[in-house]
Formats: structure tokens, sequence, C-alpha cells
């Protein structure tokens, strides 16, 4: 799940940027708003997801984590056009301009999807002496998801596919990966309750 | 035995000193790394060029020392074929400053012209005033800004212009928002009734038909000025889509001649380059926002 989480979260990155150049340009200031919009999301929700992850965790909520960062990843398909519209009428600075629309289409999922990290430390953490290796490995599955979404984003999907049909498929994935660990998560709580019945 | 002999020494040796020559001609002048590229200026023979990386066969503009006035760069003289379609635009949009050879050329054509120039990336702007005898005036403005932004917001404004003259493309840079339909058609809702649109596109690899179909879909037939098969090539379009026929296209030339002689553009070599032949593949899929492979 950390994994896809990484490689949905620099996929959206990458498109965003090609996202927003209609409107707001390709310059190097586009692309600075992008990443920092992506950035502060990121920390945030590092944040949140680290903060939840105190109360009761478990794979059933880690799933619902990923469902709604895919849930709130639509508005930016479907209402994308109409917010860097009424932005772009506003704003007419193209910095601030792709800034605010940045904020407006991706902080909110990019922070939800950052959440999955740290909740999913915490999940695999059993004794404090291994928590730097549980950390250190799951690290390495996110930010390798990282690298892996990147290049195939930028190297082949574009080729094949418009933006707003691999917006879908990263939504589509990402639904699917988050109700399976939901499933699997909710079989298990059922065999926990009625081995506890057993007993 | 003897004539042979002095011959091939004498061959060798204009061999020799040709190929010293060439060698030692080339002497950078100016390096600067910029936001979006690296910029090197050279003189060469009395030629002064800028291009955007080490090798140098991508020379974007070059001028002459001698003769400051003659464009040497084929699609330059090409892009200045849209005069063919509209001999006397009052309000004239440039995207892509590059060394500002051809907004220097159109400023001195038609004095009276309004000229608004827009470049993204500042360093160019400064090498092109530094080392290309480019100079903005209240007739030229520059505006240092993204082209399809510039031509957004000048369209919310209901501005509109009788010639265009999209030149941002390089080999290095590759604008992709400014190949799209969308923006060609951002770009037709800025020209005037009876404007014209010259997009100088490089078009190198596979974008030939793909380019093509693009610009078809939103301006229907074009002339397409094409030199060394497909690699230099300018697309010059009308809002209307009503091309004029060789008769008028001939009869503006000819007014226009004595003009773009001084610049070393000569009819004989321009006029025919207009053709309507589609030598593409009409099944390319269209460039859109959502989909540029590239």
């Amino acid at each position: 799940m950390a994994g896809w989480s990484g490689f949905f979260l620099m996929a959206i990155e990458l498109l965003s940027g090609r996202i927003l150049a209609p409107h707001f340009g390709s310059s190097i200031q586009v692309w600075g708003a992008v990443i920092t919009v992506f950035m502060l999301a990121l920390s945030i929700g590092y944040l949140i997801g680290g903060h939840v992850s105190v109360k009761d965790p478990s794979i059933t909520k880690l799933s619902i984590i990923l469902l709604t960062a895919a849930a709130a990843t639509t508005p930016a398909v479907l209402l994308g056009d109409l917010v860097m519209e009424r932005t772009f009428e506003l704003i007419l600075d193209p910095r601030y301009g792709s800034l605010i629309a940045a904020t407006l289409l991706f902080f909110v999922p990019t922070m939800i999807a950052g959440m999955v990290s740290p909740y999913a430390v915490r999940l695999l953490v059993s004794e404090c002496r291994l928590s730097g290796q549980h950390a250190g490995s799951l690290f390495f599955v996110s930010t390798f998801g990282s690298a892996a979404g990147t290049v195939l984003t930028s190297f082949y999907l574009v080729l094949y596919l418009d933006v707003n049909q691999i917006f879908w498929i990263l939504i589509a994935v990402s639904t699917s990966i988050g109700l399976s660990t939901l499933m699997f998560g909710l079989s298990r709580i059922k065999v926990v309750d009625l081995e506890q019945k057993r007993l | 035995m003897v004539k042979i002999t002095t011959i091939v020494t004498v061959s060798l040796c204009l061999l020799l000193v040709a190929f010293s020559g060439t060698a030692k001609a080339e002497t950078i002048i100016y390096t600067e790394r910029s936001l979006y590229r690296n910029i090197i200026v050279s003189e060469n023979n009395n030629t002064r060029c800028i291009r955007f990386s080490r090798s140098n066969s991508t020379q974007q503009s070059c001028f002459s020392l001698k003769d400051p006035d003659s464009i040497l760069f084929e699609c330059n003289r090409m892009m200045l074929g849209a005069l063919y379609l509209h001999p006397n635009p009052r309000r004239i949009l440039m995207i892509g400053l590059g060394g500002g050879t051809l907004a220097s050329a159109v400023a001195r054509i038609l004095p009276e012209a309004e000229i608004d120039v827009v470049e993204i990336d500042p360093a160019i702007v400064r090498v092109a005033k530094e080392y290309f005898n480019f100079q903005p005036s209240p007739k030229v403005r520059v505006t240092v800004k993204d082209g399809r932004v510039f031509v957004k917001r000048a369209a919310s404004n209901k501005e509109k212009y009788d010639l265009i003259l999209l030149d941002a493309f390089g080999e290095v840079y590759i604008p992709t928002h400014m190949m799209t339909r969308q923006f060609l058609v951002e770009v037709k809702q800025i020209l005037a009734a009876d404007g014209v649109l010259a997009a100088n596109t490089y078009c190198v690899g596979g974008r030939y038909d793909n380019e093509s179909v693009t610009y078809e879909s939103v301006y229907g037939t074009f002339f397409n000025l094409k030199k060394y098969w497909k690699n230099t090539r300018v697309i010059i379009a009308k809002h209307d889509g009503l091309l004029p026929s060789r008769e008028v296209l001939a009869k503006n030339a000819k007014a226009l001649e004595k003009k773009l002689l001084q610049f070393g553009v000569e009819t004989s070599w321009l006029l025919p380059l207009f053709s309507t032949e589609q030598d593409w593949d009409a099944s390319a899929r269209l460039l859109t926002d959502l989909y540029v492979p590239f």
C-alpha cells in the first residue's frame, strides 16, 4: 500500500504540471508551485497520519485512508478546468495562480495519501528495537514506488493515454487495492472474533 | 610526374589551410546557463550565432556582423512569407524571441506596426539586446512571460492581432502546451478576422503528422513551407481559412519585394515554397492539452 501510494503521488505530481500548463504556463515558477504544494501537503499528511495511528491502528483504517485519497482525487479530474479557469480570471500573476490552483486541486488528495506511510509504520512495528528497520523498509518501498510512478508515467503512459485516462487508471488501481485490503482487514477481524468466541 | 607531385602537394596544403581555418574560426564569446537552457553565443567568419547546446548543429539564430540586415536563417525568411497573406499588419504578436533577428526585421519592414514580443526566458532578452542588436522601443514591447499565458490573457482582454508569429520551439526546450489544439484555438481567438498565423515548428522526429492534423483541425487548409525534406517547416494559416490565390500571393510578393530583399529574402526563393499539399498521415492523433506524447 505504501509502495502504491508513492507511485500514485508522483504520477499525480507529474501530471499536475501538465494540467496547470495550459492556464499558467510551464515556467520554472509553475513547477515550483506544484512541488511546494505537494511537499506541504505531504508534510501535513505525515503529521496527521502519525497522529491518527496512535489509537486502535488497523489495516481496515489504513484501507479507508487509501480509498479516501482516491476519492479526493476525482474532483481534480472532474472540476479541474473550472477551477483553473476561475483562478486564471481572478489572479493575474501566473505564479500565485498556479499556487492557488494546485492547492485547490491537489492539496487534499496529496495530504491524505501522505497519511499512508506513517500509519503503515505503526502497523509494522511490533517492538521498539526494530522500529528503525521497519521505518527504513517502509521508506524504501514508498520511495521506490514514487520512482516507478515517475518513470512509468513520464516515459510510457503519456505516450499512449491522455492525462484524464491516466488519472482514472490511478484512481481505479487505488480503489481496488484499498477495497481488497479492506476485505482482508474485515475478514481478519471476523476470524479474530470467531477465535475469541471459541475461547 | 613532377606536375602530379606539385598538384598533390598544393592541394594538400590548401586542404590543410582550409581545415586549420575552420577549426580556428569559431570563438565562443558568451555562455550562460539560464533557467531554461544553456545559451551560447559564438562568432564564426563574421557571423554571430546563438544556440542552446554545445553541438554546432543546433543554431537557433544567426546574424552577419558585416551585413546585420540579412536574415541568415531559412526558417526566419520563411516566417516573413506570412506578409504575402497580410502585407500590412498593424498589430503583431511574436511568441519566442531567439536572437531577435526576426523581430528586428519585422520592426524595420513595418515601422508603423505595434509589435508585442513574448519570451519566457529573461536571459534570452538580455542576450538579444547585448549581442544581436535587438532594441525594444515604444513600438516593440517585450514581455517576459510564458507564451500561452500571454495568449490566454490577451484572449480574455479581447485583444486582436493581425499577425502572430509563433517561434517558440527548439530542440532543447519544447513547450508542449503550445502545440495543442486548445492553444491554437486560443491563438485564433486573438487573431483579427483576416489575421494570419505563422508558426516555425522545427518538426524534428515524429511530430510532423500530429502537428499537421492539429493545425488543420483548427485552421483548415494552410500553407506548408518546407525545406530539407521536413526538418525546416513553417506553417502559415489564416483565421478565416480562406487562403489567397497564387495571383494574390504573387501580387503581394511583388509589392514587398524591395523591402524583403534588404533582408536577403528573394521572392523567387520564397514564393515557390508555398504549398497546400497534404503530405501527412491524416489519421494521426490530434495533440490536445490532455495528450501530447512527449
